[in-house]
């Protein structure tokens, strides 16, 4: 299957490397759009972002994108991924931010990885192996475990049945992927992560 | 000391200046040797975990040519890229960050005005600021160096890194001076002393020559390690040294 014509817009919010999402998308269709305007006739959009929660909601604030979110992701159902930051603003708050409200697409919370061992280096920085649905359309054609990476020090607890990848090392395992609606979240870099993680991309144009 | 949850990085360094490599690189399959993106490209295609550029064009237009370059590698090469190289400020981190970079290296930057290294973690993150450090044995201590190992500070090594984590470090890149270029292996036990003291991942730089070098490394307790020369001449091809490493017992991404 060929993929189809479509607008991708990509939102800037300033919040760290995005010339790389750019180039990846890029790499499969020309009209991809960086831009921190709301683009009400793309048909997917991508949330991309490393840094702090409170930061990335206090840009999408400031550059007025929350209400466009809402309308575009929520109401109008276009197809949404994040990546990393990108998805962790989706639930409801982040340690690293108390009292900052995220998105509240998806229930749960986001935590510190010291929370699930005292024994592991954070940030957590390289390539982990993880498992990935293989019912899932965003990993079409992929093996159940392939390695991602990764650059986080936080991680997602859903409250809700939306799991479809979780790393998965000989010490820890956490949700790493999630899927509810017409919304994909991912807490590692498809667009840094070689061949593998550029087939997600086109997944995600396809699906 | 504390673990892994990711495979070890193997992390081939370019050196380049005003947006080319500086020392040629000897590939059959290259066209251009100085080309840092089709070289970048073909790393990529071994299985380079990780791109490390290091910036050292003296003039304005030449550090312009080099982001130049970084985006076009950021764009075209989809593994993460850490780039360093005359960082003294925000802003300049700020212009690597923007033309692609995943992370940012400061070296001496960081030693003459510590609270950079808060300054750029609180604006861009713990996770894309790495504390480069040249470390030298001085009657008997590690000493940090600076001016690409040319100046002493009188810095221990070991006070030096208690701080820079304090201060927002996400990552070290831990280049001993006296083991670099030698070939004949890291310093062990630098990195040992490093990896035992903090919890953020240690990347092992300086002498590595032959495979067993890198599995050294790693038991040391480096989490990624990083070479040049070694993978520039071909003398090691990253493909094999991963088959080497995982024959070792190694983690590797495969």
């Amino acid at each position: 299957m060929d993929i189809p014509k479509q607008k991708i817009w990509i939102i800037d919010y300033e919040m760290g490397n995005l010339k790389s999402v750019f180039g990846s998308f890029r790499n499969f269709i020309d009209t991809v759009v960086l831009s921190h305007k709301p683009q009400t006739d793309a048909d997917k959009i991508v949330i991309p972002g490393v840094g702090a929660f409170g930061k990335g909601i206090e840009n999408l604030k400031r550059l007025k994108l929350l209400d466009a979110l809402y309308e575009l992701i929520l109401e109008r159902g276009k197809l949404t991924l994040g990546i990393c930051l990108g998805m962790q603003i989706f639930f409801e708050r982040s340690e690293e931010s108390p009292g900052v409200e995220g998105l509240k697409f998806i229930r749960g919370e986001v935590k510190s990885l010291r929370h699930i061992s005292d024994k592991i280096r954070i940030p957590n920085i390289g390539w982990a192996k993880t498992y990935i649905s293989p019912n899932s359309l965003l990993f079409n054609k992929l093996s159940s475990y392939e390695y991602f990476y990764y650059i986080h020090s936080f991680f997602v607890i859903p409250q809700e049945e939306v799991k479809i990848g979780e790393l998965d090392s000989d010490e820890i395992k956490f949700v790493s992927a999630v899927h509810k609606n017409n919304i994909f979240g991912v807490q590692f870099h498809p667009e840094k992560s070689g061949e593998k993680g550029l087939k997600i991309i086109e997944n995600f144009l396809k699906i | 000391m504390k673990k892994d949850i990711t495979t070890v990085r193997i992390i081939p360094c370019l050196d380049i200046k005003n947006g080319r490599v500086v020392k040629g690189i000897n590939f059959v399959e290259l066209k251009d040797a100085g080309d840092p993106y089709e070289i970048s490209k073909i790393y990529s295609k071994e299985g380079a975990d990780e791109i490390c550029i290091l910036d050292i064009s003296a003039s304005e237009e030449g550090r312009k040519a080099s982001v130049d370059m970084i985006s076009k590698i950021a764009e075209g090469v989809f593994v993460p890229i850490t780039v360093g190289g005359g960082v003294r400020s925000p802003e300049n981190m700020r212009e690597y960050l923007k033309s692609g970079a995943d992370k940012v290296s400061i070296n001496t930057g960081a030693v003459e005005n510590p609270s950079l290294i808060r300054e750029c973690a609180r604006i861009f993150g713990s996770q894309c600021v790495v504390v480069a450090i040249d470390a030298k044995r001085v009657d008997g201590k590690f000493e940090v160096f600076i001016y690409s190992g040319k100046k002493r500070t009188g810095i221990n090594v070991m006070d030096w890194i208690q701080k820079v984590v304090e201060l927002g470090a996400g990552e070290i890149l831990l280049t001993s001076i006296d083991a670099d270029g030698t070939q004949q292996g890291y310093d062990l036990e630098l990195i040992n002393l490093v990896a035992e003291n903090v919890d953020v991942p240690v990347i092992a730089s300086g002498g590595a020559g032959k495979p067993e070098h890198f599995v050294e490394a790693v038991r040391a307790g480096a989490s990624a390690v990083l070479a040049a020369s070694v993978f520039h001449f071909g003398k090691i091809r990253i493909k094999e040294l991963k088959e080497y490493l995982r024959k070792n017992n190694i983690k590797i991404r495969t």
